[in-house]
C-alpha cells in the first residue's frame, strides 16, 4: 500500500469476495458495505499522510466473542442471536483505531466452549484443507478466515487452547499472550481467570504487528497489567538465525507418548531442527500434567457458571417466554421464565459445562472441587517455575492428532483430550506460541508450541520468528 | 473408584444452573458428568491438601483503583434496542417478573 501497488479497497473487496464464495460457514456477520467504506477512508488517509500503523488498511476478522459497537455480537449462541452492543471492546477499538478494516465476525464454539467448532448455534465451521475435518476450536472461524483468504489476520481468544488448536489444525501461527498482557474489556467472559485475547496469522511477524497494537494498558480491566509498550516488530526485523544458538529448550519426559505416530515423527523432526540450529535440548519434569485437565475443567466451568448466570433473558438476549402474566400467585414464574429462556438459549455443550460448574462449586465435606482444582493449579505453576530454572522455553505438541473428523466425539474423554497439551500453560497464565511444522496423516498440518516464562512474550516471539527464518519461510 | 452421578444430583445441578433438562438427554448427561467426576478423582491427592489455592495468575498487579472520569453515558436508545419490553426509557420486566421482584424485595420470595 505504501508503494501504491495495491489499495485497501482492492484488498477488502477481494477478501469480501472470498468470504461470500466460501462454503466453510466462517462468518456469523459479514460487514460488506461498512468494510468497503472504511477501506476507502484508509486509502485516502494513506494517500495524504502515509500509513499510520503496520495494519493500516489491512482487512481482518474478529471472533464473535468480542463486543463490537452497533454490530451484532452473538458469542456463537442462540442466547445472544439478536444482541447489538452499545459499546466497543478494547481489542476491536485498538485494531479499528490502528486503521484495520473489519471484514466480519467469525463463527466459534458457543461462548468459546469447545475444541472442534461444532458447538456453535450457527452450525459447524469446515476446515478448508478437508471439509470433513474440524478446523479446531473454539476460534475455528478465525483460522478459516485466513486460510480461505477472507482476512489477513484474525483476533480470537484462548482459554484452554482455543487459538492454538485451530492454528495447529489449519497450519497457522496462533499466539496466547501472557495472562494480563491484553485487556479483556468487552470480551464476552467464559472463564475470567483463564480467558485471553489471542491473535492468529500466517507468520510470527504478523502476530508481532498485532501484539504491538493491543498490548497497551487499559484501566477498564483490573487484570490488565501496566507493562509498557512492546517493541516487537523492529526487534524481530533485526533478528538473525543466531538467536536460537545456545537457547535451552525443555522437553518433559514421556510428553510425546500421547501423540499419534505421524505427529510424534514431526515433533522429533522439529526438535532435531532446533538442535541443528544450535539450541540445547534439556530434559525437564512437569509431573502434574495428568491433573491439569480435570483442574482446568473444574475451574473454567465453575467460572463459567458464574459468568453465564447473567443470561436470563430478562433484560436482553433470547426472551423465549414473554407472557404478560397478571396473577400475583405466579411469582415463581420469574425463575420459570429464566429457566425457559436459558434452556432454549444455550446449546448442549454450554449446558453441560454449566452443570460441571455447579458440581465443581458444590462443597463436599467443606471443600469444593473448584478449590481442589485451584490447589492443583498452584502446583502446575510451581512445576513450570522449576522447569524454567533449567530452560528458556518449553517444547510441547499442540494436539495428539492432525485435524479431527467432524461429528466424531460425544464422550467427555475424547472431547477433553483435544485440550491435553494446551491447558497447562493456560492454568499457569504463561504465553504460548503455536507454530506449524510438517505434515501428518492425509497431508494435514502438524505443529508444536513453545511456552515461556510469564510476561516473556517478546522472547517467545523472537524465537518463533527465528525458527521461521531458519526454515526459509517467506515471513515478510 | 468409579463414581456415577445420580438422577437426583443431576436434577439438583440443573436447578442450580437454572436449566430444564430434556428427558432424552438425561442419560448422556449423566454419563458425561460421571466421566468428568472419575477424571477428577486425581484431584483428591493428599499432596495438594495444604496448598494455598491459586485463583488468579495476575502477577505484579497493584490493583490501584482507577480515578473517576466523567464521560458521556451510553446512548439509551442503543442500550434499549436489545430488549423487547421497555417503558419510559427503561428496561421493563414483564408483569410476572415485576411481581416476583417486588416480592423478593419485600422478603416474600423463597
Amino acid at each position: 500500500m505504501k508503494t501504491k501497488n495495491v489499495s485497501s479497497v482492492e484488498l477488502t473487496e477481494e477478501c469480501l469476495k472470498n468470504a461470500l464464495r466460501s462454503k466453510n460457514n466462517t462468518y456469523i456477520s459479514l460487514l460488506n458495505d461498512s468494510a468497503v467504506l472504511r477501506a476507502k477512508k484508509a486509502d485516502e488517509e494513506i494517500h495524504q499522510n502515509g500509513t499510520m500503523t503496520l495494519l493500516h488498511g489491512i482487512p481482518f476478522s474478529l471472533k464473535d466473542l468480542f463486543i463490537t459497537k452497533g454490530i451484532r455480537t452473538t458469542a456463537g449462541s442462540k442466547m445472544l442471536f439478536n444482541y447489538i452492543p452499545p459499546y466497543e471492546s478494547f481489542v476491536a477499538q485498538s485494531l479499528l483505531d490502528a486503521g484495520g478494516i473489519l471484514i466480519g465476525k467469525t463463527n466459534l464454539d458457543e461462548f468459546g466452549m469447545g475444541a472442534t467448532n461444532e458447538t456453535s448455534a450457527f452450525g459447524p465451521v469446515l476446515n478448508p484443507l478437508d471439509p470433513k475435518k474440524s478446523p479446531g476450536g473454539s476460534s475455528g472461524g478465525s483460522a478459516v478466515s485466513i486460510i480461505e483468504e477472507s482476512s489477513y489476520f484474525s483476533m480470537g481468544t484462548d482459554t484452554g487452547g482455543s487459538i492454538r488448536l485451530p492454528a495447529n489444525y489449519c497450519g497457522l501461527v496462533g499466539y496466547r499472550p501472557s495472562y494480563g498482557r491484553v485487556s479483556r474489556y468487552g470480551q464476552i467472559a467464559f472463564s475470567s481467570s483463564l480467558d485471553q485475547a489471542a491473535p492468529i496469522a500466517q507468520c510470527v511477524l504478523d502476530i508481532a504487528c498485532i501484539m504491538e497494537l493491543i498490548s497497551t494498558k487499559d484501566r477498564r480491566d483490573e487484570t490488565n497489567l501496566e507493562l509498557g509498550k512492546l517493541d516487537l516488530v523492529s526487534n524481530l526485523l533485526s533478528l538473525d538465525l543466531k538467536y536460537i544458538q545456545g537457547k535451552k529448550i525443555g522437553l518433559s519426559e514421556h510428553l510425546l507418548d500421547e501423540c499419534e505416530e505421524d505427529v510424534k515423527i514431526e515433533m522429533l523432526k522439529a526438535l532435531a531442527h532446533f538442535k541443528k540450529m544450535g539450541a540445547e535440548l534439556v530434559p525437564i519434569s512437569l509431573p502434574h500434567l495428568k491433573e491439569s485437565l480435570p483442574a482446568y475443567y473444574a475451574i473454567s466451568s465453575g467460572e463459567a457458571s458464574s459468568n453465564l448466570a447473567r443470561y436470563t433473558g430478562s433484560l436482553f438476549g433470547l426472551q423465549k417466554s414473554n407472557h404478560e402474566l397478571t396473577s400475583a400467585h405466579l411469582k415463581d414464574h420469574y425463575f420459570e421464565q429464566c429457566k425457559t429462556n436459558r434452556t432454549s438459549g444455550f446449546g448442549d455443550e454450554v449446558k453441560f459445562r454449566l452443570l460441571i460448574g455447579a458440581l465443581s462449586l458444590l462443597p463436599e465435606k467443606g471443600e469444593s472441587l473448584f478449590k481442589k482444582a485451584s490447589q492443583v493449579r498452584r502446583l502446575v505453576c510451581q512445576d513450570f517455575e522449576l522447569a524454567f530454572s533449567h530452560c528458556d522455553f518449553i517444547f510441547s505438541p499442540v494436539s495428539r492428532t492432525v485435524a479431527s473428523d467432524l461429528n466424531s466425539s460425544i464422550s467427555f474423554e475424547t472431547d477433553s483430550k483435544n485440550d491435553f497439551y494446551n491447558v497447562p500453560a493456560s492454568l499457569a497464565g504463561l504465553p504460548a506460541l503455536a507454530l506449524p511444522f510438517g505434515k501428518g496423516k492425509n497431508n494435514l498440518p502438524t505443529g508444536f508450541q513453545l511456552i515461556s516464562k510469564a510476561l516473556s512474550d517478546s522472547e517467545l516471539l523472537k524465537i518463533g520468528h527465528a525458527f521461521e527464518l531458519s526454515l526459509g519461510r517467506d515471513v515478510v | 473408584m468409579n463414581c456415577k452421578i445420580s438422577l437426583d444430583v443431576l436434577n439438583y445441578l440443573a436447578e442450580l444452573s437454572m436449566l430444564k433438562l430434556e428427558k432424552e438427554k438425561l442419560e448422556l448427561l449423566q454419563s458425561r458428568l460421571s466421566e468428568f467426576l472419575n477424571l477428577s478423582n486425581c484431584l483428591n491427592g493428599s499432596e495438594f491438601k495444604n496448598l494455598e489455592p491459586l485463583y488468579s495468575n495476575v502477577v505484579n498487579s497493584q490493583f490501584i483503583p482507577r480515578e473517576d472520569q466523567i464521560k458521556s453515558s451510553l446512548d439509551i436508545e442503543k442500550v434499549l434496542q436489545n430488549t423487547r419490553l421497555k417503558k419510559l426509557n427503561q428496561f421493563k420486566f414483564n408483569t410476572s417478573m415485576e411481581s416476583a421482584l417486588n416480592d423478593s424485595e419485600s422478603g416474600e420470595l423463597n
